[in-house]
Protein backbone atom coordinates (compact mmCIF):
# COMPACT_ATOMS: atom_id res chain seq x y z
CA UNK A 1 0.00 0.00 0.00
CA UNK A 2 1.34 3.28 -1.28
CA UNK A 3 1.39 5.72 2.13
CA UNK A 4 2.01 9.00 1.45
CA UNK A 5 4.61 11.19 3.93
CA UNK A 6 3.07 14.53 4.32
CA UNK A 7 3.57 16.44 1.53
CA UNK A 8 2.94 20.27 2.76
CA UNK A 9 2.69 21.98 -0.88
CA UNK A 10 -0.70 19.65 -1.55
CA UNK A 11 -1.58 20.14 2.02
CA UNK A 12 -1.49 24.02 1.16
CA UNK A 13 -3.15 23.65 -2.35
CA UNK A 14 -5.85 21.55 -1.11
CA UNK A 15 -6.65 23.23 2.60
CA UNK A 16 -5.55 26.94 2.62
CA UNK A 17 -9.09 28.84 1.58
CA UNK A 18 -10.77 26.14 3.95
CA UNK A 19 -8.52 27.27 6.73
CA UNK A 20 -8.37 30.67 5.95
CA UNK A 21 -12.19 30.75 6.07
CA UNK A 22 -12.07 29.42 9.90
CA UNK A 23 -9.22 32.16 10.93
CA UNK A 24 -11.74 34.75 9.38
CA UNK A 25 -13.72 33.36 12.00
CA UNK A 26 -11.74 33.46 14.35
CA UNK A 27 -9.94 37.10 13.54
CA UNK A 28 -12.93 38.85 11.88
CA UNK A 29 -10.40 40.00 9.37
CA UNK A 30 -9.03 38.42 6.16
CA UNK A 31 -5.49 39.90 5.95
CA UNK A 32 -5.20 39.00 9.75
CA UNK A 33 -6.82 35.46 8.67
CA UNK A 34 -4.31 34.83 5.73
CA UNK A 35 -1.09 35.57 8.13
CA UNK A 36 -2.09 33.10 10.92
CA UNK A 37 -2.52 30.42 8.18
CA UNK A 38 0.31 31.35 6.42
CA UNK A 39 2.17 31.31 9.53
CA UNK A 40 1.22 27.90 10.66
CA UNK A 41 2.07 26.26 7.16
CA UNK A 42 5.45 27.22 7.50
CA UNK A 43 5.33 25.67 11.16
CA UNK A 44 4.11 22.49 9.34
CA UNK A 45 6.76 23.03 6.80
CA UNK A 46 9.37 23.28 9.72
CA UNK A 47 8.01 20.35 11.39
CA UNK A 48 7.25 17.84 8.43
CA UNK A 49 9.86 15.03 9.85
CA UNK A 50 8.11 15.29 12.92
CA UNK A 51 4.41 15.07 11.35
CA UNK A 52 4.28 12.29 8.91
CA UNK A 53 0.66 11.85 8.41
CA UNK A 54 -1.64 13.86 6.53
CA UNK A 55 -4.14 13.45 9.11
CA UNK A 56 -2.45 14.37 11.94
CA UNK A 57 -0.63 17.53 9.62
CA UNK A 58 -4.07 18.93 9.37
CA UNK A 59 -4.70 18.72 12.91
CA UNK A 60 -1.39 20.40 13.65
CA UNK A 61 -2.73 23.14 11.21
CA UNK A 62 -5.76 23.49 13.05
CA UNK A 63 -4.46 23.95 16.40
CA UNK A 64 -1.42 26.14 14.73
CA UNK A 65 -4.02 28.86 13.40
CA UNK A 66 -6.44 28.50 16.57
CA UNK A 67 -2.85 29.74 17.94
CA UNK A 68 -2.24 31.94 15.96
CA UNK A 69 -5.23 33.54 16.44
CA UNK A 70 -5.90 33.58 19.92
CA UNK A 71 -2.16 35.85 19.78
CA UNK A 72 -3.26 37.78 16.90
CA UNK A 73 -6.48 38.74 19.13
CA UNK A 74 -4.06 39.48 22.01
CA UNK A 75 -1.78 41.47 19.82
CA UNK A 76 -5.11 43.51 18.70
CA UNK A 77 -6.64 44.02 22.41
CA UNK A 78 -3.02 45.70 23.18
CA UNK A 79 -3.55 47.85 20.43
CA UNK A 80 -6.60 48.95 21.04
CA UNK A 81 -5.89 49.21 24.76
CA UNK A 82 -3.42 52.01 23.70
CA UNK A 83 -5.64 53.41 21.13
CA UNK A 84 -8.67 53.91 23.31
CA UNK A 85 -6.78 56.11 25.76
CA UNK A 86 -6.47 58.72 22.69
CA UNK A 87 -9.65 58.05 21.29
CA UNK A 88 -12.30 55.53 22.31
CA UNK A 89 -13.39 53.21 19.62
CA UNK A 90 -16.55 51.53 18.87
CA UNK A 91 -16.77 47.95 18.38
CA UNK A 92 -18.18 47.52 14.72
CA UNK A 93 -18.73 44.81 12.95
CA UNK A 94 -16.04 44.20 10.31
CA UNK A 95 -16.96 45.55 6.61
CA UNK A 96 -17.11 42.22 5.04
CA UNK A 97 -20.37 41.65 7.37
CA UNK A 98 -22.29 44.81 5.54
CA UNK A 99 -22.49 42.46 2.78
CA UNK A 100 -24.13 39.85 4.70
CA UNK A 101 -28.32 39.16 5.71
CA UNK A 102 -29.36 40.69 8.99
CA UNK A 103 -30.08 37.33 10.28
CA UNK A 104 -26.91 36.79 9.81
CA UNK A 105 -25.44 39.48 11.24
CA UNK A 106 -26.89 39.63 14.13
CA UNK A 107 -25.96 36.47 15.18
CA UNK A 108 -21.77 36.91 14.39
CA UNK A 109 -22.34 39.99 16.56
CA UNK A 110 -24.14 37.79 19.43
CA UNK A 111 -20.94 35.51 18.51
CA UNK A 112 -18.77 38.22 19.02
CA UNK A 113 -20.08 39.21 23.00
CA UNK A 114 -18.82 35.20 23.64
CA UNK A 115 -15.45 34.83 25.67
CA UNK A 116 -12.90 33.63 23.13
CA UNK A 117 -12.76 30.42 24.06
CA UNK A 118 -16.34 29.76 23.57
CA UNK A 119 -16.51 31.44 20.47
CA UNK A 120 -13.59 29.07 18.93
CA UNK A 121 -15.27 26.21 20.39
CA UNK A 122 -19.02 27.18 18.14
CA UNK A 123 -16.51 27.87 15.20
CA UNK A 124 -14.66 24.55 15.24
CA UNK A 125 -18.13 22.70 16.31
CA UNK A 126 -20.84 24.39 14.01
CA UNK A 127 -18.66 25.76 10.93
CA UNK A 128 -15.43 23.16 10.93
CA UNK A 129 -17.86 20.50 11.93
CA UNK A 130 -15.51 19.19 14.23
CA UNK A 131 -15.87 16.36 16.38
CA UNK A 132 -15.01 16.77 20.51
CA UNK A 133 -12.25 14.96 20.57
CA UNK A 134 -11.05 17.17 17.46
CA UNK A 135 -12.16 20.50 18.81
CA UNK A 136 -10.36 19.52 22.12
CA UNK A 137 -7.08 18.64 20.18
CA UNK A 138 -6.81 21.28 18.31
CA UNK A 139 -7.85 23.86 21.16
CA UNK A 140 -5.65 21.74 24.08
CA UNK A 141 -8.56 21.39 26.59
CA UNK A 142 -10.69 18.56 27.36
CA UNK A 143 -13.29 16.80 25.78
CA UNK A 144 -15.62 17.80 28.90
CA UNK A 145 -14.40 21.40 28.77
CA UNK A 146 -15.50 21.48 24.91
CA UNK A 147 -19.07 20.61 26.30
CA UNK A 148 -19.07 23.14 28.45
CA UNK A 149 -17.93 25.53 26.77
CA UNK A 150 -20.50 25.07 23.83
CA UNK A 151 -23.25 24.74 26.12
CA UNK A 152 -22.05 27.86 27.76
CA UNK A 153 -21.95 29.29 24.80
CA UNK A 154 -25.19 28.18 22.92
CA UNK A 155 -27.07 29.33 25.85
CA UNK A 156 -25.62 32.57 25.82
CA UNK A 157 -26.34 33.26 22.08
CA UNK A 158 -29.67 32.22 22.57
CA UNK A 159 -30.32 34.36 25.61
CA UNK A 160 -28.92 37.05 23.13
CA UNK A 161 -30.64 36.26 20.02
CA UNK A 162 -34.00 36.07 21.87
CA UNK A 163 -33.47 39.64 23.56
CA UNK A 164 -32.63 41.36 20.21
CA UNK A 165 -36.39 39.93 18.98
CA UNK B 1 -30.18 23.31 23.56
CA UNK B 2 -32.42 25.17 20.91
CA UNK B 3 -31.96 23.44 17.60
CA UNK B 4 -32.75 26.76 15.59
CA UNK B 5 -29.76 28.62 16.98
CA UNK B 6 -27.67 26.56 16.20
CA UNK B 7 -29.02 26.30 12.62
CA UNK B 8 -28.69 29.92 12.56
CA UNK B 9 -25.37 29.76 14.13
CA UNK B 10 -24.28 27.64 11.07
CA UNK B 11 -25.84 29.39 8.91
CA UNK B 12 -24.03 32.55 9.93
CA UNK B 13 -20.71 31.14 10.28
CA UNK B 14 -21.11 29.88 6.53
CA UNK B 15 -22.13 33.20 4.84
CA UNK B 16 -19.38 34.92 6.89
CA UNK B 17 -16.70 31.92 5.49
CA UNK B 18 -17.96 31.92 2.06
CA UNK B 19 -17.53 35.65 1.70
CA UNK B 20 -13.77 34.00 1.61
CA UNK B 21 -13.04 33.17 -1.71
CA UNK B 22 -9.87 31.85 -3.44
CA UNK B 23 -9.95 34.59 -5.43
CA UNK B 24 -10.20 37.39 -3.05
CA UNK B 25 -6.94 35.75 -1.16
CA UNK B 26 -3.45 36.66 -1.69
CA UNK B 27 -1.15 34.64 -4.44
CA UNK B 28 -0.08 32.03 -2.24
CA UNK B 29 2.51 30.04 -2.07
CA UNK B 30 3.33 26.86 -0.30
CA UNK B 31 6.56 27.86 2.03
CA UNK B 32 9.81 27.48 1.57
CA UNK B 33 12.98 26.66 3.23
CA UNK B 34 14.27 29.72 4.86
CA UNK B 35 10.34 30.82 5.43
CA UNK B 36 9.96 32.77 8.74
CA UNK B 37 6.32 34.12 10.02
CA UNK B 38 5.49 37.26 10.47
CA UNK B 39 5.68 37.54 13.73
CA UNK B 40 8.93 35.80 13.86
CA UNK B 41 11.28 38.31 12.38
CA UNK B 42 10.97 40.63 15.41
CA UNK B 43 11.42 38.22 17.93
CA UNK B 44 14.29 36.63 16.63
CA UNK B 45 17.00 38.89 16.57
CA UNK B 46 20.49 38.15 16.23
CA UNK B 47 23.58 37.93 18.93
CA UNK B 48 24.62 41.39 16.85
CA UNK B 49 20.73 42.71 16.40
CA UNK B 50 20.65 42.18 20.22
CA UNK B 51 23.97 44.03 21.11
CA UNK B 52 23.13 47.19 18.87
CA UNK B 53 19.53 47.46 19.78
CA UNK B 54 20.25 49.31 23.00
CA UNK B 55 23.00 51.42 21.25
CA UNK B 56 20.58 51.99 18.55
CA UNK B 57 18.27 53.38 21.36
CA UNK B 58 20.83 55.53 22.95
CA UNK B 59 21.63 57.37 19.94
CA UNK B 60 18.29 57.68 19.16
CA UNK B 61 17.43 59.73 22.07
CA UNK B 62 20.43 61.86 21.38
CA UNK B 63 19.40 62.84 18.18
CA UNK B 64 15.93 63.46 19.39
CA UNK B 65 16.99 65.31 22.10
CA UNK B 66 19.46 67.47 19.77
CA UNK B 67 16.84 67.93 17.03
CA UNK B 68 14.69 69.18 19.35
CA UNK B 69 17.10 72.11 20.51
CA UNK B 70 17.42 72.93 17.24
CA UNK B 71 13.53 72.91 16.26
CA UNK B 72 13.43 75.55 19.46
CA UNK B 73 16.00 77.89 18.00
CA UNK B 74 14.79 77.90 15.05
CA UNK B 75 11.19 78.74 16.14
CA UNK B 76 12.24 81.10 18.63
CA UNK B 77 14.71 82.80 15.87
CA UNK B 78 11.18 83.34 14.05
CA UNK B 79 9.31 85.10 16.74
CA UNK B 80 11.90 87.54 17.00
CA UNK B 81 11.60 88.66 12.79
CA UNK B 82 8.76 91.21 13.04
CA UNK B 83 8.47 90.31 9.23
CA UNK B 84 6.52 87.01 10.07
CA UNK B 85 4.15 88.41 11.99
CA UNK B 86 1.98 88.60 8.97
CA UNK B 87 2.78 84.49 8.06
CA UNK B 88 -0.50 82.83 8.53
CA UNK B 89 -0.87 81.02 11.45
CA UNK B 90 -0.75 76.56 11.26
CA UNK B 91 -4.49 76.04 11.34
CA UNK B 92 -6.27 78.81 9.74
CA UNK B 93 -9.66 77.69 9.07
CA UNK B 94 -10.87 78.69 12.39
CA UNK B 95 -9.51 81.56 12.77
CA UNK B 96 -10.36 83.19 9.65
CA UNK B 97 -14.12 82.12 10.50
CA UNK B 98 -13.72 84.05 13.33
CA UNK B 99 -11.80 87.04 11.63
CA UNK B 100 -13.04 88.83 8.63
CA UNK B 101 -10.15 91.08 8.70
CA UNK B 102 -7.87 87.80 8.60
CA UNK B 103 -9.50 86.43 6.07
CA UNK B 104 -8.94 89.06 3.40
CA UNK B 105 -5.59 88.95 4.16
CA UNK B 106 -5.40 85.06 3.51
CA UNK B 107 -7.24 85.56 0.86
CA UNK B 108 -3.92 86.18 -1.41
CA UNK B 109 -2.58 83.20 -0.58
CA UNK B 110 -4.88 80.59 0.44
CA UNK B 111 -7.87 78.73 -1.31
CA UNK B 112 -11.01 80.77 -0.85
CA UNK B 113 -13.79 79.45 1.62
CA UNK B 114 -16.20 77.34 1.00
CA UNK B 115 -19.13 79.34 0.57
CA UNK B 116 -17.03 81.46 -2.51
CA UNK B 117 -16.11 77.73 -3.64
CA UNK B 118 -19.54 76.73 -3.88
CA UNK B 119 -21.39 79.40 -5.46
CA UNK B 120 -18.77 79.61 -8.04
CA UNK B 121 -19.26 75.31 -8.43
CA UNK B 122 -22.87 76.30 -8.70
CA UNK B 123 -22.93 78.68 -11.49
CA UNK B 124 -20.43 76.42 -13.43
CA UNK B 125 -22.90 73.35 -12.82
CA UNK B 126 -25.30 75.29 -14.16
CA UNK B 127 -24.03 77.29 -17.29
CA UNK B 128 -22.79 73.12 -18.08
CA UNK B 129 -26.45 71.91 -17.67
CA UNK B 130 -27.90 75.08 -19.88
CA UNK B 131 -25.45 73.72 -22.78
CA UNK B 132 -25.12 69.97 -22.12
CA UNK B 133 -26.41 66.71 -23.71
CA UNK B 134 -27.88 64.07 -22.14
CA UNK B 135 -25.28 61.54 -20.29
CA UNK B 136 -24.58 58.77 -22.34
CA UNK B 137 -25.24 55.29 -21.55
CA UNK B 138 -22.75 53.07 -19.42
CA UNK B 139 -20.91 50.45 -21.49
CA UNK B 140 -18.83 47.81 -18.84
CA UNK B 141 -16.50 46.00 -20.55
CA UNK B 142 -14.96 43.47 -19.13
CA UNK B 143 -12.12 40.81 -21.05
CA UNK B 144 -13.91 40.53 -23.97
CA UNK B 145 -17.63 40.76 -21.78
CA UNK B 146 -20.13 44.11 -23.08
CA UNK B 147 -22.65 45.56 -21.25
CA UNK B 148 -24.61 48.34 -22.21
CA UNK B 149 -26.90 49.82 -19.40
CA UNK B 150 -29.09 53.22 -19.89
CA UNK B 151 -27.90 56.93 -18.85
CA UNK B 152 -27.13 57.71 -15.44
CA UNK B 153 -25.93 54.82 -14.58
CA UNK B 154 -22.39 54.36 -13.30
CA UNK B 155 -19.39 52.11 -12.28
CA UNK B 156 -18.36 51.71 -8.72
CA UNK B 157 -15.75 49.92 -7.14
CA UNK B 158 -17.51 46.62 -6.26
CA UNK B 159 -17.75 45.61 -2.33
CA UNK B 160 -13.98 44.55 -1.72
CA UNK B 161 -15.37 40.96 -0.74
CA UNK B 162 -16.78 40.03 -4.05
CA UNK B 163 -14.08 41.55 -6.25
CA UNK B 164 -12.11 38.81 -6.17
CA UNK B 165 -9.52 41.16 -6.57
CA UNK B 166 -9.58 42.18 -10.24
CA UNK B 167 -12.25 40.28 -11.73
CA UNK B 168 -15.69 41.58 -10.96
CA UNK B 169 -17.32 44.95 -12.04
CA UNK B 170 -20.28 46.67 -10.63
CA UNK B 171 -22.93 49.16 -12.09
CA UNK B 172 -25.51 51.53 -10.16
CA UNK B 173 -28.08 53.44 -10.78
CA UNK B 174 -28.46 55.33 -8.14
CA UNK B 175 -24.78 55.83 -6.88
CA UNK B 176 -24.87 53.47 -3.82
CA UNK B 177 -25.65 49.69 -4.33
CA UNK B 178 -24.57 47.19 -7.07
CA UNK B 179 -27.27 46.46 -9.52
CA UNK B 180 -25.61 44.37 -11.86
CA UNK B 181 -22.07 42.70 -10.82
CA UNK B 182 -20.38 40.87 -13.79
CA UNK B 183 -17.43 38.31 -13.34
CA UNK B 184 -15.23 35.98 -15.37
CA UNK B 185 -15.21 32.38 -13.39
CA UNK B 186 -12.19 31.63 -15.61
CA UNK B 187 -9.12 32.60 -12.90
CA UNK B 188 -11.69 30.45 -10.40
CA UNK B 189 -14.98 29.70 -10.57
CA UNK B 190 -15.59 29.33 -6.91
CA UNK B 191 -15.23 33.74 -6.75
CA UNK B 192 -18.03 34.68 -5.42
CA UNK B 193 -20.78 32.06 -7.24
CA UNK B 194 -19.62 28.37 -7.16
CA UNK B 195 -19.45 26.88 -3.78
CA UNK B 196 -20.73 24.52 -1.31
CA UNK B 197 -24.09 23.87 -0.81
CA UNK B 198 -25.23 23.94 2.80
CA UNK B 199 -27.78 21.92 5.09
CA UNK B 200 -30.10 24.77 5.42
CA UNK B 201 -31.96 25.90 8.70
CA UNK B 202 -34.59 28.73 8.55
CA UNK B 203 -32.50 31.16 7.40
CA UNK B 204 -29.54 28.97 6.52
CA UNK B 205 -29.59 29.25 2.23
CA UNK B 206 -31.06 30.97 -0.04
CA UNK B 207 -33.57 28.65 -2.64
CA UNK B 208 -33.81 28.60 -6.22
CA UNK B 209 -37.26 29.22 -7.51
CA UNK B 210 -36.81 29.87 -10.75
CA UNK B 211 -34.48 28.12 -13.23
CA UNK B 212 -34.40 28.26 -16.92
CA UNK B 213 -31.83 28.21 -20.09
CA UNK B 214 -31.31 31.60 -21.59
CA UNK B 215 -28.85 32.99 -24.52
CA UNK B 216 -26.62 35.65 -24.52
CA UNK B 217 -24.81 36.64 -27.90
CA UNK B 218 -25.76 32.90 -29.40
CA UNK B 219 -24.14 31.25 -25.75
CA UNK B 220 -26.07 29.69 -23.21
CA UNK B 221 -26.70 30.69 -19.96
CA UNK B 222 -28.13 29.50 -16.93
CA UNK B 223 -30.75 31.21 -15.59
CA UNK B 224 -31.22 30.87 -11.64
CA UNK B 225 -33.75 33.58 -9.45
CA UNK B 226 -33.29 32.87 -5.74
CA UNK B 227 -35.19 33.60 -2.52
CA UNK B 228 -34.00 34.51 0.48
CA UNK B 229 -36.10 32.71 3.43
CA UNK B 230 -35.65 35.21 5.85
CA UNK B 231 -35.66 38.51 3.82
CA UNK B 232 -37.36 37.87 0.72
CA UNK B 233 -36.48 37.69 -2.93
CA UNK B 234 -32.67 38.22 -2.91
CA UNK B 235 -31.65 37.86 -6.71
CA UNK B 236 -31.59 36.47 -10.01
CA UNK B 237 -28.19 35.43 -11.80
CA UNK B 238 -26.96 34.18 -15.45
CA UNK B 239 -24.28 32.31 -15.58
CA UNK B 240 -22.50 31.17 -18.67
CA UNK B 241 -20.95 27.46 -18.08
CA UNK B 242 -18.15 27.52 -20.97
CA UNK B 243 -14.85 28.41 -20.86
CA UNK B 244 -14.83 31.34 -20.23
CA UNK B 245 -17.41 31.21 -17.51
CA UNK B 246 -19.60 34.52 -17.16
CA UNK B 247 -21.79 35.43 -14.46
CA UNK B 248 -24.20 38.59 -14.20
CA UNK B 249 -25.65 39.07 -11.01
CA UNK B 250 -28.45 41.30 -9.86
CA UNK B 251 -30.15 42.14 -6.38
CA UNK B 252 -33.74 41.85 -7.01
CA UNK B 253 -35.82 44.80 -6.29
CA UNK B 254 -35.15 47.70 -8.11
CA UNK B 255 -34.06 48.15 -12.07
CA UNK B 256 -35.25 44.13 -12.46
CA UNK B 257 -36.09 45.12 -15.92
CA UNK B 258 -33.13 46.94 -16.61
CA UNK B 259 -31.07 44.88 -15.87
CA UNK B 260 -32.63 41.76 -17.63
CA UNK B 261 -32.89 43.72 -20.78
CA UNK B 262 -29.16 44.66 -20.32
CA UNK B 263 -27.77 41.57 -20.26
CA UNK B 264 -29.98 39.87 -22.64
CA UNK B 265 -28.29 42.02 -24.97
CA UNK B 266 -24.70 41.53 -23.59
CA UNK B 267 -22.10 40.77 -25.89
CA UNK B 268 -19.51 37.61 -24.78
CA UNK B 269 -16.34 36.53 -25.70
CA UNK B 270 -15.91 33.17 -27.95
CA UNK B 271 -16.28 30.01 -26.14
CA UNK B 272 -12.48 28.69 -25.86
CA UNK B 273 -14.40 25.09 -24.70
CA UNK B 274 -16.95 23.15 -23.60
CA UNK B 275 -15.40 22.14 -20.18
CA UNK B 276 -14.90 25.25 -17.11
CA UNK B 277 -10.89 25.71 -16.61
CA UNK B 278 -12.18 25.01 -13.00
CA UNK B 279 -15.50 23.83 -11.39
CA UNK B 280 -16.76 23.10 -8.01
CA UNK B 281 -19.35 20.80 -6.97
CA UNK B 282 -20.45 17.10 -6.89
CA UNK B 283 -19.60 13.90 -8.60
CA UNK B 284 -22.83 12.17 -8.73
CA UNK B 285 -20.92 8.81 -10.34
CA UNK B 286 -17.83 7.44 -11.98
CA UNK B 287 -17.77 4.34 -14.11
CA UNK B 288 -14.64 3.09 -15.63
CA UNK B 289 -14.56 2.08 -19.22
CA UNK B 290 -12.08 1.50 -22.02
CA UNK B 291 -11.74 5.27 -22.88
CA UNK B 292 -11.64 6.27 -19.59
CA UNK B 293 -13.64 7.06 -17.09
CA UNK B 294 -16.89 8.47 -17.40
CA UNK B 295 -17.98 11.18 -14.83
CA UNK B 296 -21.49 12.56 -14.02
CA UNK B 297 -20.88 15.74 -12.25
CA UNK B 298 -23.63 18.57 -10.57
CA UNK B 299 -21.94 22.12 -10.13
CA UNK B 300 -22.81 23.69 -6.78
CA UNK B 301 -23.82 27.42 -6.96
CA UNK B 302 -23.59 30.52 -4.71
CA UNK B 303 -24.91 34.00 -4.19
CA UNK B 304 -22.77 36.68 -2.69
CA UNK B 305 -25.29 36.34 0.47
CA UNK B 306 -24.07 32.74 0.66
CA UNK B 307 -24.12 29.53 -0.79
CA UNK B 308 -27.20 27.86 -2.01
CA UNK B 309 -28.04 24.04 -2.52
CA UNK B 310 -28.75 23.28 -6.09
CA UNK B 311 -31.89 20.97 -6.31
CA UNK B 312 -32.58 19.29 -9.65
CA UNK B 313 -30.53 17.79 -12.17
CA UNK B 314 -30.02 21.73 -13.75
CA UNK B 315 -26.51 22.22 -13.71
CA UNK B 316 -25.46 18.32 -14.61
CA UNK B 317 -22.71 17.34 -16.94
CA UNK B 318 -20.63 14.31 -17.92
CA UNK B 319 -16.85 13.99 -19.24
CA UNK B 320 -14.58 11.34 -19.29
CA UNK B 321 -11.55 11.65 -17.54
CA UNK B 322 -7.71 9.94 -19.18
CA UNK B 323 -7.49 6.68 -17.44
CA UNK B 324 -3.81 7.72 -16.43
CA UNK B 325 -5.43 11.27 -14.98
CA UNK B 326 -4.08 11.65 -11.65
CA UNK B 327 -6.66 12.21 -8.83
CA UNK B 328 -4.98 14.75 -6.35
CA UNK B 329 -6.86 14.47 -3.36
CA UNK B 330 -6.05 12.37 0.13
CA UNK B 331 -9.46 12.22 0.59
CA UNK B 332 -8.75 13.37 4.26
CA UNK B 333 -12.52 14.55 4.77
CA UNK B 334 -14.18 11.51 3.23
CA UNK B 335 -14.59 8.40 5.18
CA UNK B 336 -14.45 5.41 3.05
CA UNK B 337 -13.53 1.84 4.52
CA UNK B 338 -10.33 0.30 3.38
CA UNK B 339 -8.87 3.94 3.22
CA UNK B 340 -5.68 3.90 5.02
CA UNK B 341 -4.70 7.37 6.76
CA UNK B 342 -2.27 9.23 4.38
CA UNK B 343 -2.62 6.99 1.49
CA UNK B 344 -3.52 9.21 -1.72
CA UNK B 345 -6.90 8.69 -2.72
CA UNK B 346 -6.66 7.35 -6.06
CA UNK B 347 -9.20 6.83 -8.84
CA UNK B 348 -10.33 3.49 -8.04
CA UNK B 349 -11.06 3.87 -4.86
CA UNK B 350 -14.18 6.77 -6.06
CA UNK B 351 -15.01 4.00 -8.54
CA UNK B 352 -15.23 1.22 -5.54
CA UNK B 353 -17.42 4.17 -3.61
CA UNK B 354 -19.40 4.89 -6.47
CA UNK B 355 -20.12 1.61 -7.15
CA UNK B 356 -21.64 1.41 -3.92
CA UNK B 357 -24.79 3.86 -4.99
CA UNK B 358 -27.11 6.98 -2.84
CA UNK B 359 -27.07 4.87 0.52
CA UNK B 360 -23.97 2.85 1.03
CA UNK B 361 -24.70 -0.14 3.17
CA UNK B 362 -21.38 0.34 4.98
CA UNK B 363 -22.12 3.22 6.55
CA UNK B 364 -20.25 5.24 4.60
CA UNK B 365 -20.88 8.67 3.32
CA UNK B 366 -22.46 8.49 -0.32
CA UNK B 367 -20.48 9.06 -2.99
CA UNK B 368 -22.31 12.10 -3.96
CA UNK B 369 -21.76 14.08 -0.62
CA UNK B 370 -18.35 15.09 -1.41
CA UNK B 371 -18.34 17.95 -2.67
CA UNK B 372 -14.96 18.45 -5.25
CA UNK B 373 -13.24 21.45 -7.25
CA UNK B 374 -12.37 19.92 -10.86
CA UNK B 375 -9.56 21.67 -12.78
CA UNK B 376 -9.56 20.39 -16.63
CA UNK B 377 -7.58 21.88 -19.38
CA UNK B 378 -7.88 21.31 -22.94
CA UNK B 379 -6.98 17.45 -22.70
CA UNK B 380 -8.04 16.40 -19.48
CA UNK B 381 -10.24 16.72 -16.14
CA UNK B 382 -8.90 16.03 -12.38
CA UNK B 383 -10.38 16.49 -9.22
CA UNK B 384 -8.06 18.78 -7.48
CA UNK B 385 -9.34 18.55 -3.98
CA UNK B 386 -12.29 17.19 -1.56
CA UNK B 387 -14.14 19.97 0.25
CA UNK B 388 -16.31 19.45 2.57
CA UNK B 389 -18.61 16.63 2.87
CA UNK B 390 -22.28 17.19 2.80
CA UNK B 391 -24.01 14.43 4.72
CA UNK B 392 -27.08 13.07 3.13
CA UNK B 393 -26.02 13.48 -0.28
CA UNK B 394 -26.80 16.08 -3.14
Amino acid sequence: MDVARVNVSALYAAHRVRLVRMAVLLVDDLGSAEDVVQDAFIGLHRNQEKVRDPEAALGYLRTAVVNGARSMLRRRQTVRKHLRRVQPMAEAAPDSELLLAEEHREVLAAVRTLPPGQQEVLVLRYWSDLSEADIAQALGISRGAVKSQASRGMDKLEKILEGTR
Amino acid sequence: MNRRTEDRLRAALQAKASQVTPAELRPGQPPQDGDVPAGESRRRLTHHQRLAAPLLAAATVVAVVAGGAAIANISTSHRANPADSTTPAPTPTDSATNSPTATATRHQTHPAPNKTRARSSTSVASSTTAVSTPPPPLTLILSGVSVTLPPGWTQIAAPPSLTGATNTLCATSDGTRCDLYIARGDDDASAMYIDSPVVGGPCGANSLTDYSRRTIDGQVAEFRRFHASCVGPAGEQWFVPTDPQIVFWHPLGANDAVVEQAVAAASLPAVLGHTPARDRGYIQSITQRSDGYHVTFRRAVELPSGPIPEPGAASVHSFVVPIKNNFQSTCSEWKIPGYVRGQVCNMSLWVTQSAKGAHPTDGTLPFSSVEVVLWSDSRSVAVLQTRDTFPGGV
